[in-house]
């Protein structure tokens, strides 16, 4: 067993083979051993730690893979339903679930959550990708006009 | 800019991240520096693993990356020169090889050294990669540059192993060959040491040579002076070993290095050094090894010592070539044997051994070659140096066919030289279907046999070996010497395999001869008892034989004059045959018959089997008045045989060991006016008595030219109708082409010269059967 | 070093990638551009108050989530969104530009010929793959050396690019185009000689894929090919990453370069010889000895292998399994091999999947038998020609190796109903081929429909000049079997119905008379239809051989006779019904 603390000071007890989902935690125990003492992770709040932790419990069974998929975009859009409902959250939890998968170094729920926001991607023209995330429209007017435009435009003469 | 109006339904909080800033990048780095420092320090306890790698992920966010990476790679470097140098320079071997044992534990401890501060220093990486490993991930791979553990190495054999301010490798090297050297004396050395710092050479890897630094720095340098080593290693061992002894240091000296490799080097020298050892002691001095006086290749054969000369092949034959040379030795040495074996035949004086009643071999000095225990003896010498190399091969070169072949070459070569051998190999056959076989079980007669068979095998000219073996067969069979039945079958038997039905037909033919004769004998019987004619008064049983199949032939029969008594059954015979079998001719031949006389002697009466002449000759005695003799020349003119078998049959029936005949001079020539008495105290305490007359011989130089003659005769002839048959079938042919195809055709019988067969060709033109395309020459 | 600019001091020069910072030379309006935004900080939202947590994310994870975005038209709004994105957009959708015309071909070009400084973003080094194939007939050397400066190129397709020659490969590679080069693509690029490939040696020392096929239309084609053993060799010796190398067609390749492949690259994949007819036995015992990564290996056609080339090797000297990892092994027209061979294979290679056998016809049932014990491993197993085997190894067949997917039959005329009666039990049997297996009759289809499993997965039949079967069997076939695609029953006479030959697909255009009278294949919307014919057939008729069936088949019959006896039929390189598929050798990948 092993104890994660949170950065709001939760402890939270998960079996080894979960936490070792997460490579860096993998990695600590092996190098750092294995001591009573929780493993802070001030980077991750108790709630989105708790949400990873649930995940990591429910596909403990999962085989790691090694292999590192550099350009599949044919596996794109299927996440199956229990991950589909996992990520039914707000945008916030939705991205600090995403970071803290990144920084636990736990690739497939971090896929799983790109696939999330990827799919709220589909369809939406800039503008609404803008407001959905709240982006900032940081191109300076020419580079809007002239720059992007026209390269993207040539780009989109291209067709994969 | 405007900025979108709407808010967000979520909380707001405020942003995580720090504002970037320098001070705060530096804190970031200074700490993970510390840290590494603490981890060379052996110190990692005291380092929260979390931390490190939680700033070195906000660097990476905060696009630090790549001073990240070069800092690090600063402190790393930083730390392995103070490493090299307060270390690794300090375990040099000092004493400059005064004491070899103080000398080796020096390096040996050297080693040591660099073993524990490679471990110090993969341990670290290991640790340092983990923290770095976000970097390693999303910053490194993706940039195409060393990750950090691979980097880690990279710094070690530029900063320590091939430190351009100190001489580690070279000492390294040193340290590592001397040790070897060591070894290699007999000496005993650390090998794990060695080994450790093997595997760290593999470890590491040259980019641009694009091997490890094993292969690289040390491999060719120890190649270098291994190959020296054996140099002078193979000069010592040569001056003090024999051949055998060589080799067996070699043997052990390549099992040694062999363990070495497997130990504590890499496998890909394996090969390497093989090859040196094999070079150095093996190529450069096989011709040396096989001619070393009184231990060389040459005893080993005599003495048949197969260990070494197994060994010999197995090394020899590690080396290319190496096989070559031994093979063309033995096979001279073969040769050799050979030789002498033929020439014992020429020169031999040995008396003879006589034949039972023997005094039909001609005087040993006028016929030197002509002694059947010469054939006899040749014969088996053969054997027996076939049957020492069959062992040879069979145990020492492991059955290998190109050393089959090169002494099959030998055999072939110098039994061909003795122009004799067919005949011999005949007489040999003879003799072992006369008296050899007798009492053997099945198992030895097929044995010797075969081993005959190899023999036959071996002869260029078989079809005078035919000629021979009828002859020898005729005997057998008409004196009814052959000890067993099957035996002379399954020799038929054995040279139907080997050449063909043709060859053995009229053999069998002779055979079936025989049987025919004895049913023939029966039902003249029969025809006899039939008839109710008077019986002759001679008891007769006649072998028929088809002149084709028999090596007589009708036109030579000797004449004689037959006793009168025999005539009569002759004719009684002749007239029950010619109503049997209408168109044939039947023609006596007296020297090839037996008869039994029984013969009244004073003291007692005994039956006598004599030849047909010896027969005639005794039967005039029964004319002679008692105490009355008869002259050569008399006996002569009265049965009109010729001048050599006369003398030869009164020779057996006056000179052997039954004297029937009492000679006057005595002595074993028989000139014309010898007187010749009948032995009446002649006494013997058998009954019965057998008086050989023909007894198997060699023939003389006379009679091998005729016999020669004869074969070539027939020679002519296949050689003629082989070409013939070949035009038939091609209609035309260019002249080369055309011999060459004779002398395939020919070859399981005789090798034909080429002018031999031209001139066939010629006399074929002439009688025009072939014709010159016009405009050939 | 990444196209984008973050450069750790601020005291580097500024690399041309520097956003805005590029010195104004051209016309663009691009280049006057001021450097509004520092792009060494992390961007986050001026206003505090709505803090947006998509445009603060690192870059990675951008990268990571714009991968995932399906349709380019997605990704390239994304990259009208903000900075952030932008530059992580075009690094997704430069991976892998694709191109559908020769304009935007062209237009492509003349943008990657602009000076780099000129250039908003360094496009070329955003370039990982390249699939060139599409336009192959515009490709030419010019066009390819504009890609010099792609220098993060990792694989390129230049299948059947016929006008480049060795300039243009030489002028892709002349700056630093090969260092992270690990695929090349040059199939049917018949300009190509040793020069290019020697460059690709020297220059690509991260190579792990060559693909160098060469289509055999004719004979001259094939010795017209201009790759010899020395560039073969020089790629084993500088490549050793190399994994798959595809040589099939380049005839002059002998055993120096298969031997120096196997003992240089030893972690080799895949090795396609197909085709490379100086290829003997040592080039086989060097490679069984030395490759043991090996998956997949197609010698078709390399008539020069015999038995010793497997019983004189590794694969029958060391313990069983010595090759266990080997999948894929095509044997097509080996026809020296025998019994044994398949024997010793089948001992080293115990997980075999793919076994083609075709026209290796000394092999009898005797390999048969070994090749069961397979077992599950194998799924595709080709025996086209192979006309010594009998029923008696194909029933047994059935029954060690219940996981055939594929199985070919073709040309085995001894065969009868009973073997394709027990081959009706393999549960997973998608396609299998018994064209010409005359012995064939209704019996033997039946029997594949009788189980609901075997309708459940049979997609492709292959039964042409199967003589004997009638319409019954054929049409119960295809409305049980609703996954059927793909039924050929060319030269079976009671199909050349006109009112079938409907939904027929067209025969190829170099077939005569005869033969287009013959043809007869179904395929996709033709199988539907047929199948909603037969049905419509059945209501209306009660069974089908009735309507509208007499006036062609007399038509047909002795035009078919007389062929028979000919024997007059055209075989496209084993495509006996002249559907397009080639019957005999039809290899599908793993």
């Amino acid at each position: 067993m092993v104890q994660l603390l949170s950065s709001d000071n939760e402890t939270f007890t998960v079996d080894k083979q979960v936490a070792e989902r997460s490579i860096l935690i993998k990695n600590m125990l092996e190098d750092v051993g294995e001591s009573d003492a929780p493993i802070p992770l001030p980077n991750v709040t108790a709630k989105i730690l708790k949400k990873v932790i649930d995940w990591c419990e429910h596909h403990r069974g999962d085989p790691v893979s090694q292999q590192e998929e550099i350009n599949d975009r044919k596996r794109l859009t299927e996440i199956d339903e229990w991950d589909q409902k996992f990520m039914e959250v707000d945008q916030e939890t939705l991205f600090e679930i995403i970071l803290a998968a990144n920084y636990l170094d736990i690739k497939p729920l971090l896929d799983i959550g790109c696939k999330t926001v990827a799919n709220m991607i589909k369809g939406k023209s800039p503008e609404e990708i803008r407001r959905t995330f709240n982006i900032v429209n940081d191109f300076t007017p020419e580079v809007r006009q002239f720059g992007i435009i026209s390269h993207c435009y040539f780009l989109a003469m291209l067709s994969t | 800019m405007a900025m979108s109006a709407r808010r967000p339904k979520r909380k707001i909080q405020a942003p995580r991240k720090p504002p970037s800033s320098d001070p705060q990048l530096d804190k970031s780095f200074d700490l993970l520096a510390q840290a590494i420092h603490e981890i060379h320090r052996k110190n990692a306890s005291i380092l929260s693993f979390e931390e490190l790698y939680r700033n070195a992920y906000s660097m990476v966010l905060q696009k630090r990356a790549d001073t990240l990476y070069n800092g690090v790679k600063g402190v790393i470097s930083e730390h392995l020169e103070h490493v090299a140098e307060t270390e690794v320079v300090p375990a040099f071997v000092k004493t400059a090889g005064t004491d070899a044992r103080a000398s080796a534990d020096a390096g040996t401890s050297f080693l040591m050294t660099l073993k524990r501060v490679w471990n110090d220093h993969t341990t670290s990486m290991l640790m340092i990669r983990d923290i770095l490993m976000y970097m390693d991930k999303n910053h490194v791979k993706p940039a195409n540059m060393p990750l950090v553990y691979d980097m880690g190495l990279e710094l070690y054999r530029d900063k320590v192993i091939r430190s351009p301010k100190h001489p580690i490798q070279a000492q390294l090297t040193a340290v590592l060959l001397d040790q070897i050297k060591m070894e290699r004396k007999g000496e005993q050395i650390d090998r794990s040491a060695i080994k450790a710092a093997v595997d760290m050479l593999v470890e590491l890897y040259d980019n641009e040579q694009k091997e490890n630094v094993y292969v690289v720095d040390f491999e060719p340098q120890y190649l270098e002076t291994s190959s020296a080593f054996y140099l002078v290693e193979s000069q010592a061992l040569l001056a003090e070993c024999d051949a055998p002894e060589y080799m067996r240091k070699i043997e052990k000296r390549m099992n040694e290095e062999y363990n070495r490799t497997r130990h504590y080097l890499s496998p890909v020298t394996e090969s390497k050094i093989r090859n040196i050892v094999e070079t150095q002691l093996i190529t450069n001095h096989a011709k040396t090894i096989m001619e070393m006086e009184n231990s060389g290749l040459r005893p080993m054969l005599a003495a048949s010592a197969i260990d070494d000369l197994s060994r010999m092949y197995k090394l020899f034959s590690r080396v290319p070539e190496g096989l070559n040379e031994m093979r063309a030795y033995i096979k001279n040495y073969v040769l050799e044997l050979g030789g002498l074996i033929n020439a014992k035949v020429d020169n031999t004086t040995e008396a003879p051994k006589k034949e039972k009643d023997g005094g039909e071999n001609e005087k040993p000095a006028s016929n030197p070659s002509g002694s059947l225990y010469t054939a006899l003896r040749w014969v088996q010498d053969i054997l027996e140096l076939q049957e020492k190399f069959d062992k040879i091969i069979e145990f020492a070169v492991l059955k290998d066919k190109s050393f089959q072949t090169a002494i099959n070459e030998a055999f072939e070569t110098f039994i061909n030289e003795n122009s004799r051998s067919p005949e011999y190999i005949s007489l040999f056959i003879d003799e072992n279907l006369k008296k050899g076989l007798k009492g053997k079980t099945e198992e030895e007669v097929d044995n010797i046999l075969d081993h005959t068979i190899t023999l036959f095998r071996f002869i260029r000219e078989k079809d005078v070996f035919e000629r021979y073996y009828k002859q020898h067969l005729a005997r057998r069979l008409l004196f009814g010497r052959s000890v067993s039945d099957d035996a002379e079958r399954s020799m038929i038997t054995k040279l139907k395999v080997e050449c063909g039905y043709q060859f053995t037909t009229k053999l069998e033919g002779m055979f079936n001869d025989i049987r025919i004769s004895a049913d023939t004998v029966i039902a003249y019987k029969d025809y006899l008892e039939a008839s109710g004619m008077e019986k002759p008064k001679i008891d007769m049983s006649a072998t028929i034989l088809t002149s084709t199949f028999w090596p007589m032939s009708a036109a030579t029969s000797p004449k004689w004059i037959m006793p009168p008594d025999i005539t009569a059954a002759c004719q009684s015979f002749e007239k029950f045959y010619y109503g049997r079998h209408n168109g044939r001719r039947l023609t006596w031949q007296p020297n090839m018959g037996t008869a039994d006389i029984k013969a009244n002697f004073n003291t007692k009466r005994h039956e006598l089997n004599v030849s047909t002449y010896g027969m005639a000759i005794l039967l005039l005695f029964n004319d002679v008045p008692e105490g009355n003799f008869l002259t050569a020349s008399d006996i002569q003119s009265q049965t009109d045989v010729n001048d050599v078998d006369l003398k030869r049959t009164l020779q057996s029936l006056a000179c052997g060991k039954y004297k029937v005949l009492i000679k006057d001079p005595k002595g074993k020539e028989v000139d014309s006016q010898d007187k010749f008495f009948l032995n009446v105290n002649f006494t013997c305490p058998l009954a019965r008595i057998k008086i050989q007359t023909v007894a198997t011989k060699v023939e003389t130089e006379t009679e091998r030219k005729s016999t020669h003659e004869k074969v070539d005769k027939l020679r002519k002839h296949q050689i003629e109708a082989a070409i013939v048959r070949i035009m038939k079938d091609r209609k035309t042919m260019d002249h080369n082409l055309l011999i060459a195809e004779v002398v395939k055709q020919l070859s399981n019988r005789f090798n034909p010269s080429p002018q031999m067969i031209k001139k066939r060709i010629e006399e074929l033109i002439d009688r025009e059967y072939l014709e010159r395309n016009a405009g050939d020459r | 070093m990444l196209p984008f600019a973050h450069t750790p001091d601020r005291n580097n020069s500024p690399s041309p990638t520097n956003f805005g910072s590029a010195p104004s030379s051209a016309s663009s309006s691009v280049t006057s551009l001021s450097s509004n935004v520092d792009m060494d900080k992390p961007l986050i939202s001026m206003d505090s108050a709505s803090p947006a947590y998509a445009q603060s994310l690192p870059s990675e994870i951008i990268y990571s989530i714009l991968k995932q975005v399906a349709s380019m038209s997605d990704v390239y709004s994304c990259s009208l969104v903000c900075k952030a994105w932008c530059y992580m957009a075009l690094e997704v959708l430069w991976f892998k530009p694709g191109f559908q015309s020769t304009k935007t071909l062209s237009r492509f070009c003349s943008l990657l010929r602009q000076d780099p400084s000129t250039m908003t973003f360094l496009y070329p080094s955003m370039i990982r793959r390249l699939n060139l194939s599409n336009l192959s007939e515009d490709i030419d050397d010019p066009v390819i050396s504009c890609l010099a400066t792609c220098n993060r190129l990792e694989r390129i397709t230049l299948a059947g690019c016929t006008r480049l020659t060795d300039n243009g490969i030489l002028s892709l590679l002349q700056l630093s185009v090969g260092q992270n080069l690990i695929s090349v693509d040059l199939s049917d690029m018949t300009n190509v000689t040793d020069t290019a490939i020697l460059a690709i040696a020297e220059k690509c020392p991260k190579l792990q894929g060559l693909n160098l096929s060469m289509c055999k239309d004719s004979q001259e084609r094939s010795d017209s090919v201009q790759i010899h053993d020395e560039s073969i060799i020089r790629i084993a010796e500088r490549c050793p990453s190399l994994r798959r190398i595809k040589l099939s067609n380049c005839v002059h390749l002998t055993d120096r370069s298969a031997i120096a492949l196997a003992t240089h690259c030893k972690v080799l994949l895949e090795i396609d010889l197909m085709n490379c007819n100086l290829i003997t036995n040592a080039a086989l015992v060097a490679i069984f000895r030395h490759c043991s990564e090996l998956r997949e290996f197609r010698i078709n056609q390399c008539k020069n292998i015999s038995d010793t080339a497997f019983t004189q090797s590794v694969l029958a000297s060391k313990p069983a399994g010595v090759f266990h990892q080997l999948r894929i092994l095509d044997l097509t027209s080996v026809n020296s091999i025998t019994d044994q061979s398949v024997a010793v294979i089948v001992q080293a290679a115990p997980k075999i999947r793919n076994l083609i056998l075709n026209k290796c016809d000394n092999i009898t049932d005797e390999s048969v038998f070994s090749i069961c014990k397979l077992g599950r491993h194998l799924h595709y197993l080709h025996l086209g020609h192979c006309d010594k085997l009998t029923d008696r190894s194909i029933i047994q067949l059935a029954h060690h190796c219940m996981r055939i997917r594929y199985l070919d039959l073709a040309c085995c005329v001894q065969l009868t109903d009973r073997a394709v009666m027990e081959l009706a039990i393999l549960p997973k049997l998608k396609r299998i081929g018994l064209v010409k297996c005359q012995n064939i009759t209704d019996d033997a289809i039946f029997s594949l429909t009788n189980l609901s499993r075997m309708t459940n997965s049979l997609e492709r039949v292959h039964l042409s000049y199967c003589v004997k079967l009638t319409e019954h069997s054929i049409t119960h076939l295809v409305s049980s079997c609703q996954r059927l695609t793909h039924l050929s029953l060319t030269g079976v006479q009671p199909f050349l119905r006109r009112d079938f030959q409907h939904f027929c697909r067209p025969p190829p255009r170099d077939f005569n008379d005869q033969q287009r009278s013959l043809f007869c294949v179904f395929s996709g919307k033709g199988v539907r239809d047929l199948r909603a014919y037969f049905n419509r057939l059945r209501l209306l008729h009660g069974d089908i051989a009735g309507a509208e069936s007499h006036t062609l088949q007399d038509f047909h019959r002795p035009m078919l006779q007389s062929l028979q006896n000919d024997t007059v039929y055209m075989e496209v390189d084993g495509d006996v019904d002249g559907d397009g598929d080639n019957d005999i050798e039809d290899m599908e990948d793993v």
